[in-house]
């Protein structure tokens, strides 16, 4: 569903250019939970960001469901970013002036949907992240993995063709994203098409597959076993 | 040694006779360990010796009679004795990888980095094996002992995460230093 | 509609979240639209009080013809009624009146012919006289006066009660024979209205046999055009037909200079808050960056950040602005008055009594104050939904500067410069179109001057800390050394609240700048015209109008004479006419007795020839407005209108001269007389003996003439103390302006500190925590204020003055066609620096206390 071909990003810092990815091809299968491992700076958030229209690639294509991410205008990569991608951070990024509910309804008040008709959905989706008791408490009320949780529903909330995150643990302890994982891997049961960065392969276990990034380029690509029977 | 206090622990909770040992055993520490009934046997004759084990005698119907072991108040107190202890030694370094690294090409770090590289993929989908094996057990929580069995396979997957984190920085050091060489 | 979800979900929560900052966004906006819609207003209401008295006291009339201003033969009535399509022409005689006493003694006398009047003005008498008094009975008895309830109320007048009434004979007792009803003509001039038989009328106030007005009513089914067209075609030109409606238009442009001078003036205000916003916006986009990244990378478009923000910019200035016109409406009430006293003594007699609020003003403030708001904002909005979604959540440092850089402020700000002396050369020497010879055009150049020295400020400021950490008390303080980094820190959006506060002070300092150099201008022509000892006047001597004076009879300079110790007295004359569809001042002076003791300030023409040319002669001197404005020197022609017809007049000479910005003309006493055939005079100038005491002489003249009339007679200079002292009063909505903009500047200095104080919460732990005393940490930000309204002060003084030198060669020279020196303010510039300094630490005060509070434990965990 997601294809790279030879993409590239180039980035000028000052008169010196870096080259955050070099001609990385890939290919996602619909279904897939794909983990992105590599040594820090090798691309692998800059990769991520690609992915999910975040950001352009300098070279290269990159079509998501056939169509390209590449060469459109900013206005049209925002709307599929909106529409068919669900983005989980290291940091959550959760609006700290919104409750929980209000920031899971956020992509879909971006559409212009009432709030009246999203909250029933978004209170569904706390109560399946375990979060029944807490849609109305803003982020300094929650501790690290509520929030996690959150900005899980949050991407969830489109019902998005892919889920990003990038190191969604890197700011937990191991019990608490083992649970993230695990829910995590619970969607990807269900179908849901997961792409993760990690520097930790205990969370790169929970997929299906893991490729390696270093110094921008595709080092090692594994398929794991499968889908946990 | 350990397979000593195994045996305690689990005669410590209720008395089996041998097959049985053998199983709650397998169910138990199975994962990492396996253990023949000769094994078995040798070590409860050991135990019996030391006084750490008894036995009593169950007829059968047309079958010779069934040893049920139990353990000895001695037993019980090394075996207190032994859960309060740390444990000292350390997991042995003595690892075959490590004997291989030993003997790579100085000139060359082509085979021994495309090693490591295979030795990750090999843990990796030995962790993504044990991980499903533990996503599977979650989902079945009414399972007795899921939680010693889980902590185990947790046991296994830090070590192997350890495992692919040292080959990481092996492939690094050795790209680095003989990187330069070439 | 998503933008509805976002502003309701989100900007709501913002706007209560910092409520310190949304406060003074308000609070600055508010004020720059209260400044306008109150100027509107009050500039407004006092048109429409014209409007109204001249609506009013026409009654049915649907034309008014009027001609030179001490009246006109009453045979031209005659030749109005004869004009067909004409149903009632009736005379009126409109003179300005005093109460010997009472609280407010000022009123309009309207002389009427009882008889007929009645047919186009409807008078309505008050119930308790029941008995209709007869108008024949009315007439018979010349001391017969109506008075107003309004009036009546106020000076517990009673019917049948005798009351004292300044004439030009002196004080005349009239008995008050009923007392009108609060409609039609009693309306006028705020109630203060006396009703006169108008045969009774000419003989107190010097008018007989003279008219000041025909009131004419039209036959039914008769164009007011045509008729209007018949009325012009059968007087003699000079006379004026005109609807009520076209006489406000008169007064409009009669007042125009004036009140879009203060119209603009309140324009600046809002200006200033558009640094505010713009400063408030760019704040608001950085501290919520990371947001803004969160919501791109959630899929909001570009059009959606800047929405969001325009939105919210949109809705704060909206409640700003409605505050604004509220407020706005409320300082109108209270200025009303004040400025309706100016444009009386100024220009043209008017009594407004309140505020008439009609759409346009407060439509105008508000959409000024969103207009505005919404500018500002558009830079930093634009700037902030360019934000890459990437760099603002990986927290990638913000460069402040980005599009913004030093060099390119500075091209800018040289461009706007360039732009303003262009624009100041096109005004002063191109006079092709009208565009170029507006005041707003001069407006417009100021605005570039000061916009370019605004973009300078970054540097300027830069400059100005460096300065500062030369000085040697200074260098070694850890608090000089903090606040000046600080302020570095974020240069720009330093430099945007200084510029603010540079805005106000110049302003100020322009103002101040102005006001003196103007004064000093006439302050020195009145010592070069005025070379009497005592002056004898009818009325205040702030009253350059004819408001508030009744005039003397000419004769009185004899009795003047008589009295010991006074060497000589000659008369002045003013009068309003219309020439060309102007107003202009006619002055008729003594010219032989003049010239003994004072000469005109001729620019143009010969000094020498000019009395031989003058008395006796039908020669004119014009003042340089009059000469600039109708194009005429010494040799040409000018025909004026006179009672008795046109008159050409050569004019020999083009003088420097104050008196009235329209342009005035000098006229001997005979020649006067000849044709206008007035017998009386506003002033005398008095010379007494040598070695005489000018203020027994003072008292003498006072004992003997103002026994039985209202005199002012006040030594020379005291005379020119209440004119300087008039002037200053012209000027005060200036001043009140530049202290409303100056406020406004100091809320964006707020705005700034508050910004810079929450974002260095954690570097102000860390300085709590090493020891750091609350007292010093307080310090640091208001020492930033300091310098920060010195820094602007500096400039702005600098801008002041050449802002004031340009509205002293601009604004000065479009009213009086002369140069006024420029003299520089020294007094208000330190004032300005001391007010700049003082008002920024005032302004520092909060900041500082925030900062003070700020807990140690809790900064170091800030993220
Ligand atoms: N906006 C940018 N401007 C300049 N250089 C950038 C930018 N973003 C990324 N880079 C560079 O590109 C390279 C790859 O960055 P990237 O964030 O993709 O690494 P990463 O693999 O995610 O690292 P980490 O594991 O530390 O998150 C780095 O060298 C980084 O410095
Ligand atoms: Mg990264």
């Amino acid at each position: 569903m997601i294809e790279i071909r030879n993409a590239g990003k180039k980035y000028l810092q000052g008169a010196r250019e870096v080259h955050a990815l070099r001609n990385v091809s890939l290919r996602i299968k619909s279904g897939e939970f794909l983990s992105i491992m590599g040594p820090s700076g090798s691309g692998k958030s800059t990769l991520l960001n690609l992915i999910g229209g975040l950001d352009q690639p300098t070279s290269g294509e990159i079509f998501m469901d056939g169509r390209p991410l590449h060469g459109i205008s900013d206005d049209e990569l925002t709307l599929i970013r909106r529409r068919r991608v669900g983005f989980i951070f290291q940091f959550f990024n959760l609006l700290p002036i919104l409750t929980a509910v209000e920031n899971v309804c956020l992509p879909l008040l971006l559409e212009g949907i009432p709030f009246t008709r999203i909250k029933p959905k978004a209170v569904l989706l706390l109560e399946q992240m375990g979060l029944g008791e807490r849609t109305e408490h803003r982020p300094e009320q929650l501790s690290g993995g509520e929030m996690q949780r959150v900005a899980i529903a949050r991407a969830l909330i489109t019902e998005p063709a892919v889920l990003l995150a990038d190191e969604p643990t890197g700011n937990l302890d191991s019990h608490t994203s083992e649970e993230i994982f695990l829910l995590l891997s619970n969607l990807n049961e269900k179908g849901q098409t997961i792409v993760m960065v990690t520097h930790d392969s205990k969370a790169a276990a929970y997929g299906t597959r893991v490729i390696t990034l270093k110094d921008g380029a595709l080092a090692e690509d594994v398929s794991l076993g499968g889908a946990p029977s | 040694m350990s397979v000593k206090f195994a045996m305690l622990g689990i005669l410590a909770e209720k008395n089996l006779h041998g097959y049985e040992l053998k199983s709650s055993f397998d169910e138990k520490v199975g994962e990492f360990w396996s253990l023949n009934y000769g094994q078995i046997y040798s070590t409860l004759d050991r135990l019996e010796k030391e006084d750490l084990v008894t036995h009593d005698r169950q007829a059968q119907d047309r079958r010779p009679d069934k040893k049920i072991y139990s353990i000895t108040g001695k037993g019980r107190t090394e075996l207190e004795e032994w859960l309060s202890t740390p444990v000292h030694k350390v997991r042995a370094l003595r690892d075959e990888f490590f004997i291989k690294l030993v003997f790579m090409d100085r000139k060359d770090p082509g085979p021994i980095l495309d090693l490591i590289e295979k030795q990750k993929a090999h843990y990796l989908k030995q962790m993504n094996r044990l991980t499903n094996r533990k996503v599977s057990l979650k989902k079945r929580p009414e399972h007795a002992d899921s939680l010693t069995a889980e902590l185990l396979m947790d046991a296994g997957l830090f070590h192997a995460e350890a495992d692919i984190k040292w080959l990481t920085l092996c492939a690094s050091k050795i790209k680095a230093t003989m990187g330069e060489n070439t | 509609m998503s933008i509805a979800n976002l502003l309701r979900h989100i900007s709501s929560k913002h706007v209560r979240f910092q409520k310190a900052q949304t406060f003074m966004s308000i609070a600055g906006i508010c004020l720059g639209v209260a400044a306008i819609v109150s100027i509107g207003i009050v500039n407004k209401s006092i048109l429409r009080s014209f409007e109204d008295s001249f609506i009013n006291s026409t009654g049915r009339a649907a034309l008014q013809v009027t001609g030179a201003q001490s009246g006109f033969p009453e045979a031209i009535l005659e030749k109005v009624q004869t004009v067909p399509g004409v149903e009632y022409a009736v005379p009126v005689v409109e003179t300005d009146g005093l109460l010997s006493k009472g609280k407010e003694r000022s009123m309009m006398i309207l002389g009427v012919d009882v008889l007929v009047d009645s047919q186009v003005r409807s008078y309505s008498l008050a119930e308790e006289d029941a008995d209709i008094p007869d108008p024949l009975l009315f007439l018979a008895k010349p001391d017969s006066i109506l008075v107003t309830r309004t009036m009546a109320d106020r000076e517990g007048i009673k019917i049948d009660q005798k009351i004292a009434v300044e004439t030009v004979q002196g004080t005349r007792e009239f008995r008050v024979r009923g007392i009108l009803n609060p409609e039609g003509p009693a309306k006028v001039m705020g109630g203060n209205l006396a009703l006169m038989d108008i045969y009774a009328a000419q003989l107190a106030f010097g008018k007989e046999g003279r008219i000041d007005r025909v009131d004419v009513s039209l036959l039914r089914g008769e164009k007011l055009e045509t008729v209007k067209q018949r009325i012009e075609a059968a007087l003699p030109a000079g006379y004026t037909v005109e609807t009520p409606i076209g006489r406000t238009r008169q007064i409009e442009s009669m007042l125009s200079n004036f009140q879009t001078g203060l119209d603009l003036v309140s324009f600046f205000a809002i200006i200033v808050g558009m640094y505010l916003i713009y400063n408030a916006v760019s704040i608001s986009i950085v501290r919520r960056r990371k947001e803004i990244g969160i919501l791109r990378a959630l899929g909001a478009t570009r059009g959606q950040v800047m929405r969001l923000f325009l939105g919210e910019t949109l809705f704060i200035s909206i409640i700003a602005s409605a505050l604004g016109v509220g407020l706005g409406i409320l300082f109108a009430e209270s200025i009303v008055g004040i400025l309706g006293k100016i444009i009386s003594q100024m220009y043209v007699r008017t009594a407004v009594t309140g505020i008439s609020i009609t759409w346009q003003y407060p439509v105008l403030g508000i959409v000024c104050g969103v207009v505005a708001s919404l500018a500002a904002a558009v830079l930093p909005v634009l700037a902030g939904s360019r934000i890459s979604p990437v760099s603002a959540i990986r927290s990638v440092p913000w460069s402040e500067e980005g599009f913004l850089t030093g060099r390119r402020l500075n091209t800018a700000s040289a461009t706007c410069i360039l732009l303003a002396a262009a624009v100041f050369c096109l005004y002063r020497y191109a006079d092709w179109t009208p565009l170029f010879r507006s005041t707003s055009f001069l407006f417009s150049s100021q605005l570039f001057l000061l916009l370019g020295m605004s973009l300078f400020m970054p540097t300027f400021l830069k400059g100005f800390i460096s300065l500062f950490h030369r000085l040697p008390l200074l260098r070694h303080n850890s608090m000089g050394m903090l606040a000046g980094l600080n302020l570095r820190k974020n240069l720009n959006r330093n430099a945007v609240a200084v510029a603010a506060i540079f805005f106000g002070i110049s302003v100020f300092v322009n103002s101040a700048g102005y006001v003196h150099s103007s004064k000093e201008s006439v302050m020195t022509w009145l010592d070069a015209v005025v070379r009497a000892d005592i002056i004898v006047s009818d009325g205040h001597p702030s009253s350059s109008t004819n408001a508030q004076t009744v005039p003397m009879p000419l004769d009185m300079w004899q009795d003047i004479e008589k009295v010991p110790g006074v060497l000589s007295a000659d008369p002045w004359r003013k009068l309003y006419m219309d020439y060309n569809g102007n107003r202009v001042l006619l002055s008729i002076i003594d010219m032989v007795r003049r010239a003994e003791y004072s000469h005109f300030m001729v620019t143009k023409g010969d000094e020498k020839k000019l009395l031989g040319q003058l008395a006796r002669r039908d020669n004119v001197v014009v003042s340089e407005p009059f000469a600039s404005r109708f194009r005429v020197g010494p040799g040409d022609t000018i025909t004026l209108p006179t009672p008795t017809g046109l008159v050409r007049f050569g004019v020999s000479a083009v003088v420097v001269d104050y008196l009235y910005d329209n342009g005035t003309v000098y006229l001997d006493l005979d020649t006067f007389q000849r044709h206008w055939g007035d017998k009386l005079a506003d002033q005398f100038s008095v010379r007494v003996k040598p070695g005489e005491n000018i203020v027994q002489v003072r008292d003498a003249i006072q004992k003997k003439l103002g026994g039985n009339r209202k005199l002012f007679v006040l030594p020379v200079q005291e005379f020119k103390d209440e004119i300087r002292k008039t002037m200053d009063q012209t000027f005060i909505f200036n001043y009140a302006l530049s202290v409303v903009t100056m406020a406004i500047a100091c809320f964006g200095i707020i705005v700034t500190l508050l910004a810079s104080v929450l974002e260095r919460t954690r570097e102000i732990g860390i300085l709590r925590s090493i020891g750091m005393l609350r007292r010093q940490v307080s310090g640091v930000v208001v020492l930033e204020s300091i310098l920060m309204g010195i820094a602007g002060g500096i400039l702005g003084c600098l801008a002041g003055i050449v802002t004031g030198w340009i509205n002293l060669e601009g604004a000065f020279r479009a009213n009086y066609s002369s140069a006024a020196e420029y003299f520089i303010p020294y007094g208000s510039i330190l004032w300005a620096l001391i007010m700049s300094a003082g008002l920024s630490a005032l302004a520092g005060i909060y900041p500082a206390r925030r900062a003070a509070k700020t807990d140690v434990v809790e900064a170091l965990t800030y993220e």
